[in-house]
């Protein structure tokens, strides 16, 4: 089964506290171009908190010239510090921009969803990250899609609010 | 210094063109910590008596503080600066991004100084520093000069804090512009920009921010978090922006209406947050690590100017643009909001000079013909909008409000002074001083003028709380006694430690206790701070303030408020008949100097100043 973290776009504010919140776990030092999930401005309004989606078909991996990327058995990527020689070539094909080179040890990291049970979505304080399966992914999108449509045909939006709590 | 601090400033000279890297200098930081602490020391050293506001050698002082861009919210910047709508201590304080930007590049603090020949923006690059030409940006909106930029500088999360139309028309209330739409808006910064030929100040930084003990600060966090959760004003700040609070100052009647000739809306609920979150709202935003998220987006559903985006409108604003022009459309109060911010000017000022103008016009001291043929009547949605343009154009009659209500008032005459609604210049913002007898002491002694918010008294006085001023039972928001002075006394000083640290007043305003501010302070520097230690630097910092205010001429006499508030009463709804008594008034004044340690003029007292360690600043004058 494959995790990853699921977000809420309406709920971002864009507050990056889950930037700061990984640092808090991994670097003990404030710095967001270190934190392992990036908060980007849309214009003209949106916020996308982005980390690794733990792809099926990993590019990062699959273009490192030492081998040094894979995929466990959890279905995260593991960095063989040892192997990685700080090339940065994964960080070019990552469609996410979402590997982080650390200067000190000029090894690349990644984010492993802090064993199951990540710092940032804990610490958002809308509640817009959220770890879920991605064999269910699917399925909050086309809830709250068939809310919309529903209260569009014949609820208020006072009711709306009601539905969704 | 063991963390919270880079140790560095950057000092920008506009006239030559010269750009020092410097040492922050570690003596005053342990005393006067940053923002605008650090910020008022630099400027009571630097900046000479007398100076002219908008000439050479008044100085901008842009400072964060030890925790700002730390993970205890949220990270802020101060500018200080003599301020040209008040010739006094003039700072301002924004959000959103910049401030911890600066100091990821590797500053605690800029420091510009000097006027350009032509117009410039700075861009700091981490060590990299360079002035650049800005022609091309001169007449350019806040919105499009932070665009402009970024796309110039080929790098989307460049952080530009700006000037607008307004700054460059040396409007005297003009704001800085960063992230968007945060503003330092008060007091008038963006013209001190404008007189020194700097559009803007762009900011990339590729470092961090260290603390001194990391694991104190996760516990801090995990503290604050507690009380946030649970306390209840909080969570209306982030469900209905800042104007959560429309509800709370109207159901006192405090709600200043008509340029506060009453403190009752009959229609403040078509302004309130609730009714804003459904009818405009598309977005909540939050500033740097800030839980809340007060910040709101809207846009403008009808009109000529449908479709607008609207980073806004906040509680301040829904006042001067709303109840103080009498006018309950709160698509009007969102376009004036949002075309303020794009000239860049602070709409509390720009409000007040509006409904300045709407009450002369009511009283016949203003005709229609004066006023470029605008139909000044109260709640004139459309005269409204053109206002702010003319105001922030510097155009027609735009150009004598542009300077303020104190000023326009001296060149209007005719007895129109006692309609200008102000402090030592500063107008109000949307709290009535007749029903929250409390806010009569802040605007009163505020050193930058009638300031809303160098204490937390606003929360005493609708009747919730602060947990800076832990009470056992909510204060009486229609007495003025001695129970207020101490308030004022304690929360002043705490909250300008807040504004040095630097933090947020809806968060740790509300949230920290001064023991939580004690610790935070002091994990994040290394350094031993307990609560005695915060109001000893706030007590500091403040008296600092007032010695610079002492200087440029202020005494008790400027300890004031207009005439209205003692010699009209309120005529309706919950503070109906509520008026501020002068000799209670002048009391209480006495009660407050003798509490602080200055004499019976408001000048601090000599073994005061040196008790608090600013001996350096005597003699006074
Ligand atoms: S903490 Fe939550 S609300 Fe804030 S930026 Fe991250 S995902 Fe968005
Ligand atoms: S690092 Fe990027 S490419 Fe690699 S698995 Fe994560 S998201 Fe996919």
């Amino acid at each position: 089964m494959r995790l990853y973290l699921r977000v809420d776009l309406d709920k971002c504010t864009g507050c990056r506290t889950c930037e700061l919140a990984c640092l808090d776990a991994k670097k003990k030092e404030y710095n967001p171009k270190k934190a392992l999930i990036r908060v980007t401005f849309v214009p003209p309004y949106f916020f996308l908190p982005l980390s690794c989606q733990f792809c099926e078909k990993p590019p990062c991996v699959s273009s490192c010239p030492e081998g040094a990327l894979e995929v466990d058995e959890r279905h995260r990527i593991k960095v063989d510090p040892q192997k990685c020689i700080g090339c940065t070539w994964c960080l070019n094909v990552c469609p996410f921009g979402a590997i982080v080179l650390d200067e000190e040890t000029n090894v690349v990291r990644v984010c492993d969803l802090c064993d199951g049970d990540p710092e940032c979505a804990k610490a958002c304080p809308t509640g817009a990250l959220e770890l879920v399966p991605s064999e269910t992914a699917g399925l909050k999108n086309r809830i709250s899609a068939a809310q919309k449509l529903l209260a569009g045909l014949m609820l208020s939006g006072e009711a709306l609010k009601e539905v969704k709590g | 210094m063991k963390g919270g601090y880079t140790g560095k400033m950057l000092r920008v000279n506009l006239s030559t063109g010269k750009i020092v890297k410097e040492g922050l200098p570690p003596e005053p930081a342990r005393k006067f910590l940053g923002g605008v602490g650090l910020g008022s020391y630099l400027l009571l050293k630097e900046v000479p008596a007398g100076a002219d506001p908008l000439g050479e050698s008044n100085k901008l002082f842009f400072c964060t503080g030890p925790l700002t861009g730390t993970r205890i919210p949220t990270g802020r910047y101060v500018v200080t600066f003599k301020s040209p709508l008040t010739s006094i201590l003039g700072w301002s304080s924004s959000a959103g991004h910049w401030g911890p930007e600066l100091k990821f590049a590797g500053y605690d603090a800029l420091i510009v100084e000097g006027v350009s020949p032509s117009p410039v923006y700075l861009w700091i690059d981490d060590d990299s520093v360079e002035l650049r030409k800005a022609q091309h940006l001169w007449g350019a909106t806040t919105g499009e000069t932070q665009k402009r930029i970024r796309k110039e500088l080929g790098d989307e999360e460049v952080r530009v804090a700006c000037i607008g139309p307004a700054g460059e028309k040396l409007v005297r209330f003009a704001s800085i512009i960063n992230d968007e739409g945060r503003a330092a808006g008060r007091c008038g910064a963006g013209a001190v920009m404008g007189s020194k030929k700097l559009k803007a100040v762009a900011v990339r930084g590729h470092g961090g921010v260290k603390v001194a003990e990391p694991e104190k600060v996760s516990e801090v966090v995990k503290k604050m978090y507690e009380v946030w959760k649970s306390e209840p004003f909080v969570r209306s700040l982030h469900l209905y922006g800042t104007d959560a609070m429309t509800s709370f100052t109207s159901g006192i009647a405090a709600f200043p209406t008509r340029n506060f000739q009453s403190g009752w809306f009959e229609e403040w609920e078509k302004l309130s947050g609730p009714t804003l979150s459904r009818t405009l709202l598309v977005k909540k935003v939050g500033c740097f690590g800030c839980p809340i998220a007060c910040g709101r987006v809207s846009v403008v559903k009808s009109g000529p100017y449908r479709g607008m985006v609207v980073w806004g409108p906040e509680y301040e604003h829904v006042n001067t643009f709303g109840a103080g022009c009498g006018n309950s459309d709160l698509e009007t109060v969102s376009i004036c909001h949002q075309l303020v911010n794009e000239y860049g000017m602070d709409g509390i000022s720009c409000g007040r000079a509006i409904s300045f103008a709407m009450e002369c016009h009511e009283k016949g001291l203003l005709k229609r013909e004066e006023a470029d043929g605008l139909d000044l009547s109260w709640g004139n949605g459309e005269t409204m909008v053109e206002l702010v343009r003319r105001i922030g154009e510097r155009r027609g009659i735009g150009d004598l409000l542009a300077e303020g209500t104190r000023l326009a008032a001296r060149k209007l005459g005719r007895g129109s002074e006692k309609y200008a609604m102000q402090t030592k210049g500063l107008e109000y913002a949307g709290y009535e001083p007749r029903g929250m007898k409390g806010m009569a002491l802040t605007y009163a002694l505020g050193n930058r003028g009638g300031c809303h918010i160098t204490t937390g008294m606003l929360y005493l006085d609708i009747g919730t709380m602060t947990w800076m001023y832990p009470l056992d039972s909510p204060l009486d928001p229609q007495a003025l006694d001695l129970e207020k002075v101490k308030a004022e006394v304690a929360l002043e000083r705490r909250y300008t430690v807040v504004e040095s640290a630097v933090l947020c007043k809806f968060f740790a305003g509300i949230v920290f206790t001064p023991s939580l501010m004690a610790s935070s302070l002091s994990a994040v520097t290394g350094w031993e701070i307990d609560e005695g230690e915060v109001d000893r630097i706030g007590e500091r910092i403040w008296t600092l303030q007032r010695l610079f205010n002492v200087r440029e001429g202020i005494t008790r006499k400027d300890d004031t408020l207009p005439e209205r508030f003692f010699t009209e009463p309120l005529p309706d709804g919950f503070s109906r008949g509520q008026v501020l008594d002068r000799k209670t008034f002048e009391e209480m004044l006495d009660a407050y100097y003798r509490m602080v340690g200055w004499d019976e003029e408001g000048i601090p007292k000599e073994e005061k100043v040196r008790e608090l360690g600013l001996g350096e600043f005597l003699p006074l004058r």
